[in-house]
C-alpha cells in the first residue's frame, strides 16, 4: 500500500480540487481531479496484484527500449569471433550466440524493433479496422446500397481471414519487401479484419439501444450519434483485444524473422535471435534461444494483463464496483463487513 | 390536482395537428397489418392530452410517426402531420433534425436504458443543450445543472458528474425529463415514461412534469396504459381502440360521462367496483378487431347488436368537445 487514507479519503480528494466556495458545476464527484485518479490507480494496483504486474513488465520493457544504449554493456549487433556461444558469465550475463553477439545487450535493444512493429501494426489496424467496423454496424440494417456496400466489406473480410495468417504475413512481406514498413503493414492487415468484425458485432447490439435511439430523438446526426455513444460504449472488448494483440503481434513478428520473412539477421529482435539460437540447443548451447524466448513470453504475458486490466477499468460500473470494494479493503473493522464474512 | 378547475384552450392553431394519419406494417404474403387509421388529433399550444389504449392499439405507432421514428417496415401511407405550421412528413431529415429534441421531445421508458451509461448525466443534459442551440460548454454545463435542480433532483451538484447506474430508478427518470425540457420544447411526447417506477415515485414524477410542462405552457401528448393516470394529469383524454381513436373529450367530461364501451370497460377494469366491473369487463375476444363494414369493437363489445357488425361507426360529437365513435353510447355505465 503507497497510502493509509481514513473512509472519507475520496470526499477529501474532491475538495482539495475543487476551488473552496465556488464550485464549478459538476466538480464533485467520482474521480473527479487527477489526482484522485492517480490515488484510485495506485489503490487498484495495490489490491489487484495481476494487475499491477502487468503494468510493470509493460513499463520496464518500454524503459529498456528507450535507454537501450546506458542499459546494454555491449554493442547489440557487434559480433566478437573470439567469445562466440559463451555460456552465462559475469562478463556475458546471458551468454554469447554463435557469432559473439551479447544475449543480454540484445534483449535489451530488441523491444525497439519488436514494440515498434507490434503497438504500429495493431494500432494502425484497430483504427482502420474498428472504424471500417463501426460504419458497417451502423449501416448494415439499414437496407439498399447501404446493406450491399456492408455485405461487401464483411465478405472481403471472410476472404482475408480465410488465409492462414502467418502463410498471408509471409505472402505479404515477399510482396512489399522485407522491410520494417511491410512487415507493420502485414501485422496490420492481418488484424484488421479482427477488429472490423469485433467492432461490427458490438454495434449491432448497440445500435438497437435506447440511448441511441434517445439521442436521434434529441436531434443528433449520425455522425454524432456514431462517436459520441456507439463507439465509446463498443470500445470494451476492442481495449482489451488491443494489448492482447499486441502481445500476439509480437509472437508473430518473432515467428516471420524465425522463417527469415521478418527482420534481417544482425538487427536485435527476440524471434530472430529464437532463429539463429536454435541450431545450437542440440549440441547444448541452449542460452542464445531460451533467454529471448523467457523476454518475449513475459512481454506478451505482461501485455495480456494490461488488457484484462483496461477492460475492467473502462467500465464506469465495474470501476465503481471495484472501488468499493477497495474501501471495504481499508476498513478491515469496519461492521458493514462483519456479517459478509459470517456469511 | 384533479379538482383543479378545467383549464380551457382557445381553438386557435394548434401546435400539432395530424390529419388521416393512416400507417401500416406490410407483412409478407398478406394484407398489411393497419396500426393507425384515419387518425385526426390536433393539440393546442399548453394542452396535455393523454392518449390511453391496450398494447397494440398503435398509441406507440403514433407517437413515433410523429418523430419519424417509425420501426421497419412501418410506414406512413397517407396523412399529414403539422407542427407548428410545417409538415413533419415533407420536411428533409436535416431540418428534422433541427426539430426533434428543440422543439419537440420525447420520453421514452425505462429511463435507465435510455442514457449512455459511458457519459456523465449531466453531459448528457448539456450535450443537447449544445448541439441544438449553439451555446458553449460551460453555458450548457450551467442550462444542466439548472435543469437538474428544476426536476428536483437531489444533491445535483454530485448527480452532475454520476454515471447513469449511479442513479435510481426515480433519478433516472427525472434527468431523462431534464434532457427533454432543457431546449424548452413546444411540445413533448410521453410515451409511457413512468411504467417502470413504483407507484409513489410515479405520483411525483408525475406531478414535476407536470408543473414543468405548465409553467413553459408545453403541449404534450401523454400515452399511457393506465387510465387512472389520465384522471390527474391530462385535460384531455383519447382513447385509442385498434388505430382508431373512439372517444376523445375534455377530462371532466370524459370521466363524468364516458360513453363509448371499451371505455367504460378500461375503467371498470381499474375501479373498484365489483359490479361495475362484472357488467363491463369481458375477456379478450378471440376474434381480432374487424374494419369495414363493422365497428372495430363490436367483436368485444358487451352491448354489440346486428347493427355494429354491418354498419362501421363514425366519431360524433356528442357533448361540447367530446366525440364518440359508437352507434350506442353508453348513457349510464350501471
Amino acid at each position: 500500500m503507497t497510502h493509509h487514507p481514513g473512509p472519507a479519503e475520496v470526499d477529501a480528494s474532491v475538495n482539495e480540487a475543487g476551488e473552496p466556495g465556488v464550485k464549478p458545476p459538476g466538480s464533485s464527484g467520482f474521480l473527479a481531479s487527477w489526482r484522485a485518479r492517480l490515488r484510485f490507480l495506485l489503490a487498484v494496483l495495490a489490491s489487484r496484484p495481476l494487475f499491477a504486474v502487468g503494468y510493470i513488465i509493460v513499463f520496464a520493457v518500454i524503459l529498456l527500449a528507450i535507454f537501450a544504449p546506458w542499459i546494454a554493456p555491449y554493442h547489440p549487433e557487434k559480433a566478437n569471433p573470439t567469445d562466440y556461444l559463451q555460456a552465462p558469465s559475469w562478463r556475458h550475463l546471458l551468454g554469447t550466440d554463435q557469432t559473439g553477439m551479447d544475449i543480454f545487450s540484445r534483449i535489451i535493444y530488441a523491444p525497439r524493433i519488436d514494440l515498434t512493429i507490434a503497438i504500429g501494426g495493431t494500432a494502425i489496424s484497430a483504427i482502420v479496422g474498428s472504424l471500417i467496423g463501426a460504419v458497417v454496424g451502423y449501416y448494415q440494417e439499414m437496407g439498399g446500397t447501404r446493406s450491399l456496400a456492408a455485405g461487401f466489406i464483411m465478405r472481403t473480410a471472410d476472404v482475408l481471414q480465410a488465409f492462414p495468417v502467418f502463410v498471408f504475413a509471409i505472402a505479404l512481406v515477399a510482396i512489399f519487401g522485407q522491410s520494417l514498413q511491410s512487415i507493420i503493414a502485414a501485422i496490420a492487415f492481418v488484424n484488421a479484419p479482427i477488429y472490423l468484425r469485433l467492432m461490427r458485432s458490438q454495434v449491432l447490439s448497440i445500435r438497437n439501444m435506447r440511448y441511441i435511439e434517445a439521442a436521434y430523438v434529441s436531434g443528433a446526426n449520425d455522425m454524432n450519434i456514431m462517436l459520441r455513444h456507439v463507439i465509446p460504449n463498443s470500445m470494451a472488448p476492442i481495449l482489451s483485444q488491443l494489448s492482447v494483440n499486441i502481445g500476439w503481434s509480437v509472437l508473430l513478428t518473432a515467428a516471420l524473422s524465425f522463417v527469415g520473412a521478418g527482420v534481417e539477421a544482425p538487427i536485435p529482435e527476440w524471434g530472430s535471435m529464437i532463429a539463429m539460437g536454435f541450431g545450437n540447443i542440440i549440441t547444448g548451447q541452449w542460452w542464445p534461444s531460451v533467454f529471448p524466448g523467457i523476454a518475449l513470453g513475459v512481454t506478451v504475458f505482461g501485455f495480456a494483463l494490461v488488457g484484462a486490466s483496461v477492460e475492467v477499468l473502462a467500465d464506469p460500473a465495474r470501476r465503481r464496483a471495484l472501488a468499493g470494494t477497495l474501501r471495504e479493503k481499508k476498513r478491515p473493522n469496519a461492521p458493514s463487513k462483519q456479517p459478509a464474512e459470517a456469511a | 390536482m384533479a379538482n383543479e378547475t378545467q383549464k380551457v384552450f382557445d381553438t386557435g392553431q394548434p401546435v400539432l395537428s395530424i390529419d388521416g394519419l393512416n400507417v401500416s406494417y406490410p407483412v409478407y404474403g398478406e394484407d398489411p397489418v393497419q396500426a393507425v387509421r384515419d387518425l385526426d388529433l390536433h393539440i393546442q399550444p399548453g394542452e396535455i392530452v393523454g392518449l390511453v389504449g391496450e398494447s397494440g392499439s398503435g398509441k406507440t405507432t403514433l407517437a413515433r410517426s410523429v418523430m419519424g421514428l417509425l420501426v421497419q417496415p412501418g410506414r406512413v401511407d397517407t396523412g399529414t402531420i403539422q407542427f407548428d405550421g410545417k409538415d413533419l412528413r415533407a420536411l428533409p431529415e436535416k431540418q428534422l433534425r433541427a426539430v426533434r429534441g428543440k422543439d419537440i421531445a420525447m420520453v421514452i421508458p425505462n429511463p435507465r436504458s435510455e442514457l449512455d451509461p459511458l457519459v456523465t448525466v449531466g453531459r448528457q443534459i448539456s450535450n443537447v443543450a449544445r448541439a441544438h442551440l449553439g451555446i458553449k460548454r460551460d453555458e450548457a454545463d450551467q442550462m444542466a445543472m439548472d435543469m437538474l435542480n428544476a426536476v428536483q433532483i437531489p444533491d445535483p451538484d454530485r448527480r452532475f458528474k454520476a454515471y447513469p447506474h449511479e442513479l435510481s430508478g426515480g433519478m433516472a427518470q427525472r434527468v431523462v425529463m431534464a434532457i427533454s425540457l432543457v431546449c424548452s420544447p413546444k411540445f413533448v411526447i410521453s410515451d409511457d415514461a413512468t411504467s417502470g417506477l413504483d407507484v409513489t415515485v410515479q405520483a411525483q414524477v408525475l406531478d414535476l412534469l407536470r408543473a414543468l410542462v405548465r409553467s413553459h405552457n408545453t403541449a404534450m401528448l401523454f400515452i399511457t396504459r393506465d387510465i387512472g393516470i389520465t384522471a390527474h394529469f391530462c385535460d384531455r383524454v383519447a382513447v385509442i381502440y385498434a388505430g382508431e381513436i373512439v372517444e376523445i373529450a375534455p377530462m371532466q367530461s370524459f370521466f363524468e360521462n364516458p360513453m363509448h364501451p371499451y371505455s367504460v370497460m378500461l375503467l371498470a377494469a381499474f375501479a373498484h367496483n365489483p359490479t361495475l366491473r362484472a357488467k363491463w369487463h369481458k375477456p379478450l375476444a378471440s376474434a381480432a378487431p374487424a374494419h369495414g363494414g363493422a365497428c372495430a369493437y363490436a367483436g368485444r363489445c358487451v352491448h354489440a347488436e346486428d347493427h355494429c357488425r354491418q354498419n362501421s361507426a363514425e366519431l360524433r360529437e356528442l357533448a361540447p368537445g367530446h366525440l364518440v365513435r359508437c352507434h350506442f353510447p353508453v348513457e349510464r355505465p350501471l
